[in-house]
């Protein structure tokens, strides 16, 4: 049997490993996905304070840096028994809602587009960053980053500090906002908006008005049939900070579970897997069914695609008119075509400018009544927010102090780790034929994870740059015959 | 001459902090941003100066504690990361170039430590990083010509 792996640079950069087994004729066997557990955050919040919990979490990712703090602030609410003050609840999806659009932006544009405005299987050398912005036009790429640096300033306009957020006390926020604050940040989403636009519209462009990439998009290569999570509003809408309900649809789109806080334990499992550091959650009351895709599966996928998938639409109107756009194309759902994500991700960019626009246009969010009186510990908080990547969910357990003595992380990449492993192996088994492996091919697999999105905890880094994954080649011997990475150095 | 010192790293990871460690000293001194990692966000926050000066962890396999400097366009120069969630501070700086030639600081210059320990949970660095601290903090002073 051959044996294709994707390996990690440094344990530092990312941890994941991809090995693809061939058989003797060169087709593909198997392939699996091996990362890293968590960098040890959850034993290092062992004995501190709950207080000082979110701008630790904080830290565990650069990119992520917002909804760990997010979600974590959340539980600690809730390790206090508060719930935050109105217009510190607005405050929180003021904040978060502009992480969202930052967060959306430069995954589409730095990871998501260049697949397809430069080409699936053009060489790195132009299929990246600089090469999409040749190719779109430099007046394009400066518009969209200083567009995207607005939802930077209203970030650290609310989170105090640009490297990370330090605003969370349990039941408030640290600062209440001025009038001219709020209106500038209203000037902001409006720019926000246009860059939501701009981005709908470079997709609708670059993907769905060319039929090779339509085709590509709904190619079987690219389909992984799952179950999905994701949070809805009062109003079964699609939400991201506080949803009232987190619901679990089948792969027909039936809904078989709605839970909120604690109550995940009810309904994820986890199976460890003996290949890999990390577990693979399933929906419990399917019981694990491997790692396989199709009706009947346990598997299930986060993030926008899910959301989309799970919830009925957008409360906002220019992402409800996307997302009947997208639903008027595929026909129906839950749509299962994994590249769909990039264009989820788009309509989400779009609907949380709007999202910011709603909550700085009313004048009660300068409201100076951020914090909650604190009279009681009650000792166990959990915290789900619906982050960029998907369902985030922080668990916590304190003594009668507030110190932390149990904490339990689940991050959207463990979510999705199933479903990514299927993505992988189809992408493969579709691309890779009678042993022929190059470049080009390797992209086309490559393609199969990078709509998830995968964050594996990249907390650290060190130049020359986050190498997240790298790919080797076995022979069905076990011979190692092609290594490659996902960058080059030239 | 607008100047700028751009701290990037964990600080919860032993030594991935230590250029968070040496932007501290120029506070008050000249403008510093402390960042945790080189995304579109060193950008937002060099675009202006005349000057930028980015300090980092470095892993190259050299002994832990050596000062590295690193030229922003000739270092890596064809370094492209297409796999997922992030870019590197090298693609960033051409991307700037590129689009914001007007804009972007006439000089950069990216000083690295090489790192023995990013992986242990501490805000402390090792001593080896620890021991360079002062060293990159006086070259940068006197770069600067600042006293």
């Amino acid at each position: 049997m051959k044996k294709i792996e994707i390996n990690p640079m440094t344990r530092l950069e990312g941890h994941g490993k991809i090995t693809i087994f061939l058989d003797e004729n060169g087709n593909v066997d198997n392939a699996f996905l091996q990362t890293v557990e968590f960098m040890g955050y959850e034993k290092f919040l062992v004995g501190m304070p709950i207080e000082e919990v979110p701008r630790t979490v904080s830290t565990i990712c650069g990119v992520c840096r917002g909804v760990h703090f997010t979600a974590s602030m959340k539980a600690m609410d809730g390790v206090f028994g508060v719930e935050p003050t109105p217009t510190a609840k607005k405050l929180r999806e003021l904040f978060f809602n502009a992480h969202m659009v930052e967060d959306h932006t430069a995954i589409l544009y730095a990871l998501g587009f260049p697949d397809f405005v430069c080409g699936p299987t053009a060489p790195p050398a132009e299929r990246n960053l600089v090469g999409l912005i040749l190719k779109v036009g430099a007046d394009v790429g400066k518009l969209v980053l200083k567009k995207r640096a607005g939802a930077v300033k209203i970030f650290e306009m609310l989170g105090g500090r640009p490297i990370h957020p330090v605003a969370a006390i349990p039941g408030g926020w640290a600062k209440a906002i001025t009038e001219e604050q709020r209106k500038e940040i209203l000037t902001i989403a409006d720019d926000l908006i246009e860059l939501g636009k701009l981005t709908l519209d470079v997709f609708d462009k670059v993907v769905l008005q060319n039929k090779e990439y339509v085709d590509l998009v709904m190619s079987d290569a690219y389909k992984v049939v799952v179950n999905y999570l994701g949070g809805v509003d009062e109003n079964g809408k699609i939400t991201y900070y506080d949803p009232k309900d987190q619901v679990f649809v089948d792969t027909k789109g039936n809904e078989i579970a709605r839970f909120r806080g604690k109550e995940y334990l009810d309904h994820i499992a986890e199976r460890t897997l003996p290949w890999s550091y990390l577990k693979v959650p399933y929906v419990k009351k399917f019981g694990w069914k491997g790692l396989v895709d199709g009706d009947g599966t346990s598997l299930y996928s986060v993030g926008p695609l899910a959301r989309f998938n799970v919830a009925a639409g957008f409360s906002t109107p220019l992402a409800q008119e996307a997302y009947e756009k997208m639903l008027n194309t595929f026909g129906s759902k839950p749509v299962h075509n994994i590249l769909a994500y990039h264009w989820t991700r788009a309509i989400e960019l779009i609907n949380a400018a709007e999202n910011i626009k709603v909550l700085a246009s009313d004048e009660s969010i300068t409201d100076t009544n951020v914090r909650q009186e604190i009279t009681k510990v009650v000792g166990e908080g959990v915290g789900i927010v619906e982050v960029p990547r998907g369902t985030l969910i922080h668990h916590y357990k304190t003594d009668d102090k507030a110190i932390v003595q149990e904490a339990n992380l689940i991050v959207a990449t463990t979510h999705n780790k199933g479903a990514i492993n299927v993505a992988i192996r189809k992408a493969a088994q579709h691309f890779i034929k009678g042993g022929k492996v190059d470049d080009g091919i390797i992209n086309l697999v490559e393609m199969a994870y990078r709509p998830y999105d995968l964050c594996f905890a990249c907390a650290t880094h060190t130049l020359p740059g986050r190498i997240p994954i790298e790919l080797n080649i076995y022979s069905h011997e076990g011979e190692l015959i092609k290594s490659l990475r996902n960058y080059e150095i030239v | 001459m607008k100047t700028i010192v751009v701290g990037i790293g964990n600080p919860n990871f032993r030594d991935d902090g230590v250029g968070l460690k040496i932007v501290e000293h120029f506070e008050g001194l000249v403008d510093t941003v402390m960042l945790m990692n080189p995304d579109f966000k060193v950008l937002d926050k060099i675009l202006g100066y005349d000057r930028a000066i980015i300090v980092d962890g470095v892993k190259s396999g050299q002994q832990p504690g050596t000062i590295v400097e690193l030229d922003p366009l000739n270092t890596f120069k064809n370094i492209y990361a297409s796999g997922t969630h992030n870019i590197t501070l090298f693609e960033v700086i051409r991307v700037g170039y590129t689009l914001f030639p007007d804009e972007m600081p006439k000089e950069i210059k990216i000083i690295g430590v090489e790192v023995e320990d990013v992986e242990t949970l501490s805000g402390e660095c090792s001593p080896k990083v620890r021991e360079a601290i002062p060293k990159v903090v006086e070259k940068i002073k006197s770069y600067l010509r600042i006293k």
